[in-house]
C-alpha cells in the first residue's frame, strides 16, 4: 500500500506541482488547504515563504533555491531543516549518485575538473556548479581567482575529495539557450564527461568515462531531479539533511563573488 | 474557444496514464480532463479520480457528458473504428485515435465516410508525426522525399515499464511475458503485432518518402523474445525495418532517408516520458542542419494539433485519406511479414 500524501505549493508553481503530481499520482495529491508537503519556488524570498510552509507542519521542498546570504539560512540548519528538501536540477541529477557509485576509482584520481553551465545568471550558475562539486564528494573549495563579470564568470581554486587536491575550473555563461551543465574530469590517465540536461524535461543526462581500456557510458533515466526527490519522500529511504552543505556553499558562493 | 477544452478518454491503461494524462497535466491551460470511460468500473473510477474525470463504463455515457468536447480513443485496437466513428458522430469537436486507426480497409473506409459526413477532425496518435523536429525539418527535405533510395526505421527499446514507470505510476501494470509454447502460428501473430504496434509509430514518416507505396516484403525475421526485421522493396527504394524489445537500459529509437546527395537522420525520444523533441540532422552538399531540444515531444504536439484544430486552425489535421493509406499501407507490411516470418532467438 502506498502512502499518499497531500501536496500544495504557491500559485507561481501550481503547473509545475501539477505536472509533478500527474507523474506520481498515487504518491501525490494536489490539496488547497493544509498539506503534508509544501512545493516552494526557489526564486528569491524562498526562506521566507519555506519557513511559513514549516511552520504550518508540513516537509518543505524547494525547487532550485537562488542564492541568499549565508546567514539567511542560518534558522534552516537545525531543526528546521529536517522538514526542508533541495530539489536542485542539476546536484539532484540521479546520474550524479550513480557517477559515485560505479566510477568512485577514477573520481577518487581526479586532478583537474572543469565546469561549464549554461544559465540565466551568474551567482545562481555558480551555486549549481559549487552543489555539483559536493553531490560528488569534493569539499573545502579555496580559492584561487575569480573573474567575475554581468554575462560570464570563471572561477579557478581547488577542493579535495578523500585526500587528494583536485584543481577546479567553474564558468558560467549566461545563454538564452536552454540551461545545462557540463562536468570534464581528469586523471592522469582518466576522463569524466557528463552532460546535465536542464529539468523542463526528462531528458537523461549523459555520462562517459574514458580509461585506458576503453569508454563506459552509464545508464541514465528519464527522470528530472525533482521527481526524484518527490520519489525519496514518497519512498522509504528519508533523505540526508541538506542545509548545513547548501550553507557552506553560499559562503563558498560569497567568496567567489567578493 | 474560450477556457479550456474538456476531454473524454476511451480506456485506461498504460497509454492513458503514462502518455496521455501527464501529457495534457503539461497542457493544463488548454485542456481538463473531464470524463473517462473504462469498461472495469473500479478502473474508471481510480483513474478518472486522479484527474477529477467523471468516471464511466459506457461510450454512450460519455459521449453524452456535455463537458465533453474532444475524445480520445485509447482502447483495444479491435474497439477503434465503432467507437471513433461514434465519437466523430456525436457532436463533438475532434477526436483523437491512438494507432492503429482501424482493423482493415473496410473499417477504414467506413471512418473516412464518417469524418466526411461530420467534418470534425481527426487525428491518429502517430506521435512523431507531430514531433517539431520532424515538423521542423520536414520544409528542407522535398528533393529528399522523392528521391531517397534507402529508407530505414529502427525501434531498439528497453520493455514498456521502465518509461511507463519513469512517467507516472501506473495501475494495472501487465508485464511482457512470451507464453510457454511459441509456435509458428504463434510468431505470425507476433509479428503483425509488431508491425501494427511498434512499427507503425513511424508508418507515416515512411509514407512520407513513399506516398503510393506498394511494398514487397522480401525478408521478415521474428527476434525474440520480441522483435522484427524486415526487408522490403518499394520500386527501387530500399526499406529496413527493424524493432526489438530488450532489458537494457538505453532506447535508440531512429528514422533514416539517404539519397545519392543527402542523408535525414532522426534520434527520436521514447514512448511514454517527457523528454523533448527528436533530434533531426540533415545533411547535404551545402552542409548540416540539426533541429533540435525543443521542449515539447509529439504527444504534447499532437494535442496541440487539436487545440489548434478546435479552434479552427487545421494546418496539422491529416487529409483523411492519408490516413487511411498509413494504416493499409502497415497492414499490408504486417500480413506480407507474417506470412514470410523465420525466427532468429536474441540470446
Amino acid at each position: 500500500v502506498t502512502t499518499q500524501y497531500t501536496l500544495t505549493t504557491d500559485a507561481d508553481q501550481s503547473s509545475f506541482a501539477q505536472q509533478l503530481a500527474a507523474s506520481l499520482p498515487l504518491s501525490f495529491t494536489l490539496a488547497d488547504g493544509p498539506s503534508d508537503v509544501a512545493l516552494v519556488g526557489g526564486e528569491p524570498g524562498w526562506v521566507e515563504r519555506a519557513l511559513q510552509r514549516i511552520a504550518a507542519g508540513a516537509i518543505v521542498i524547494v525547487r532550485d533555491p537562488s542564492p541568499v546570504a549565508s546567514s539567511s539560512v542560518d534558522v534552516l540548519v537545525g531543526e528546521a531543516g529536517d522538514q526542508m528538501v533541495l530539489a536542485e536540477t542539476f546536484a539532484g541529477n540521479p546520474a550524479l549518485s550513480q557517477l559515485v557509485e560505479r566510477c568512485d576509482d577514477i573520481l577518487s584520481a581526479v586532478s583537474t575538473i572543469r565546469m561549464l553551465a549554461l544559465g540565466a545568471d551568474v551567482g545562481t550558475g555558480l551555486l549549481e556548479q559549487i552543489r555539483v562539486l559536493g553531490a560528488l564528494g569534493w569539499q573545502s573549495f579555496e580559492l584561487i581567482d575569480a573573474q567575475i563579470a554581468p554575462s560570464v564568470g570563471l572561477v579557478t581554486g581547488r577542493c579535495t575529495r578523500r585526500g587528494r587536491t583536485a584543481l577546479v575550473r567553474l564558468q558560467v555563461s549566461v545563454a538564452s539557450s536552454p540551461r545545462r551543465l557540463c562536468l570534464r574530469a581528469y586523471s592522469a590517465d582518466g576522463a569524466l564527461k557528463v552532460d546535465l540536461p536542464d529539468a523542463i524535461t526528462a531528458r537523461p543526462a549523459r555520462v562517459e568515462a574514458v580509461t585506458p581500456g576503453g569508454a563506459l557510458i552509464l545508464p541514465t533515466i528519464y527522470e528530472t531531479a525533482h521527481r526524484a526527490t518527490m520519489r525519496a519522500i514518497a519512498g522509504e529511504h528519508p533523505l540526508a539533511p541538506q542545509m548545513a552543505s547548501f550553507r557552506a556553499d553560499l559562503e563558498t558562493l560569497e567568496s567567489m563573488l567578493a | 474557444m474560450t477556457g479550456q477544452i474538456g476531454v473524454g478518454i476511451v480506456g485506461a491503461g498504460p497509454v492513458v496514464q503514462a502518455i496521455h494524462l501527464p501529457t495534457l497535466a503539461r497542457l493544463a491551460d488548454l485542456f481538463a480532463v473531464r470524463a473517462l470511460m473504462d469498461v472495469d468500473e473500479a478502473t474508471a473510477a481510480l483513474v478518472g479520480g486522479r484527474v477529477g474525470a467523471s468516471p464511466y463504463t459506457r461510450l454512450e455515457d460519455l459521449l453524452a457528458d456535455p463537458a465533453v468536447d474532444v475524445v480520445a480513443i485509447c482502447s483495444p485496437h479491435k474497439f477503434h473504428a465503432q467507437q471513433v466513428i461514434a465519437a466523430l458522430r456525436a457532436g463533438k469537436r475532434a477526436v483523437l485515435c491512438e494507432k492503429p486507426l482501424a482493423m482493415g480497409r473496410d473499417e477504414a473506409d467506413l471512418i473516412a465516410a464518417a469524418v466526411a459526413e461530420t467534418g470534425v477532425p481527426l487525428i491518429v496518435g502517430a506521435m512523431h508525426t507531430f514531433d517539431p523536429a520532424w515538423l521542423g525539418v520536414l520544409p528542407l527535405i522535398e528533393q529528399l522525399r522523392s528521391n531517397a533510395h534507402t529508407i530505414r526505421s529502427s525501434i531498439v527499446l528497453p520493455f514498456n515499464a521502465r518509461f511507463e514507470d519513469w512517467a507516472t505510476e501506473v495501475v494495472n501494470q501487465k508485464p511482457f511475458a512470451l507464453p510457454d509454447v511459441v509456435d509458428d502460428a504463434f510468431r505470425a501473430r507476433m509479428m503483425e503485432f509488431g508491425v501494427l504496434g511498434l512499427a507503425i509509430h513511424d508508418i507515416p514518416i515512411v509514407r512520407a518518402f513513399l506516398p503510393d507505396a506498394d511494398p514487397l516484403v522480401t525478408a521478415a525475421a521474428f527476434l525474440e523474445p520480441f522483435g522484427y526485421a524486415i526487408t522490403m522493396r518499394v520500386g527501387d527504394v530500399l526499406v529496413d525495418v527493424f524493432g526489438l524489445l530488450q532489458p537494457q537500459w538505453q532506447p535508440q529509437w531512429e528514422f533514416e532517408a539517404i539519397s545519392a546527395d543527402a542523408r535525414l537522420h532522426i534520434d527520436f525520444t521514447p514512448s511514454f516520458v517527457h523528454a523533448g523533441s527528436a533530434v533531426a540532422t540533415l545533411t547535404d552538399t551545402k552542409g548540416t542542419q540539426v533541429f533540435q531540444d525543443v521542449p515539447h515531444n509529439g504527444y504534447e504536439g499532437e494535442w496541440r494539433a487539436i487545440a489548434a484544430a478546435v479552434n479552427g486552425d487545421r494546418a496539422l489535421v491529416p487529409d483523411p485519406a492519408d490516413l487511411v493509406q498509413d494504416l493499409m499501407l502497415a497492414l499490408d507490411i504486417a500480413d506480407q511479414a507474417a506470412d514470410l516470418q523465420i525466427t532468429q532467438e536474441v540470446k
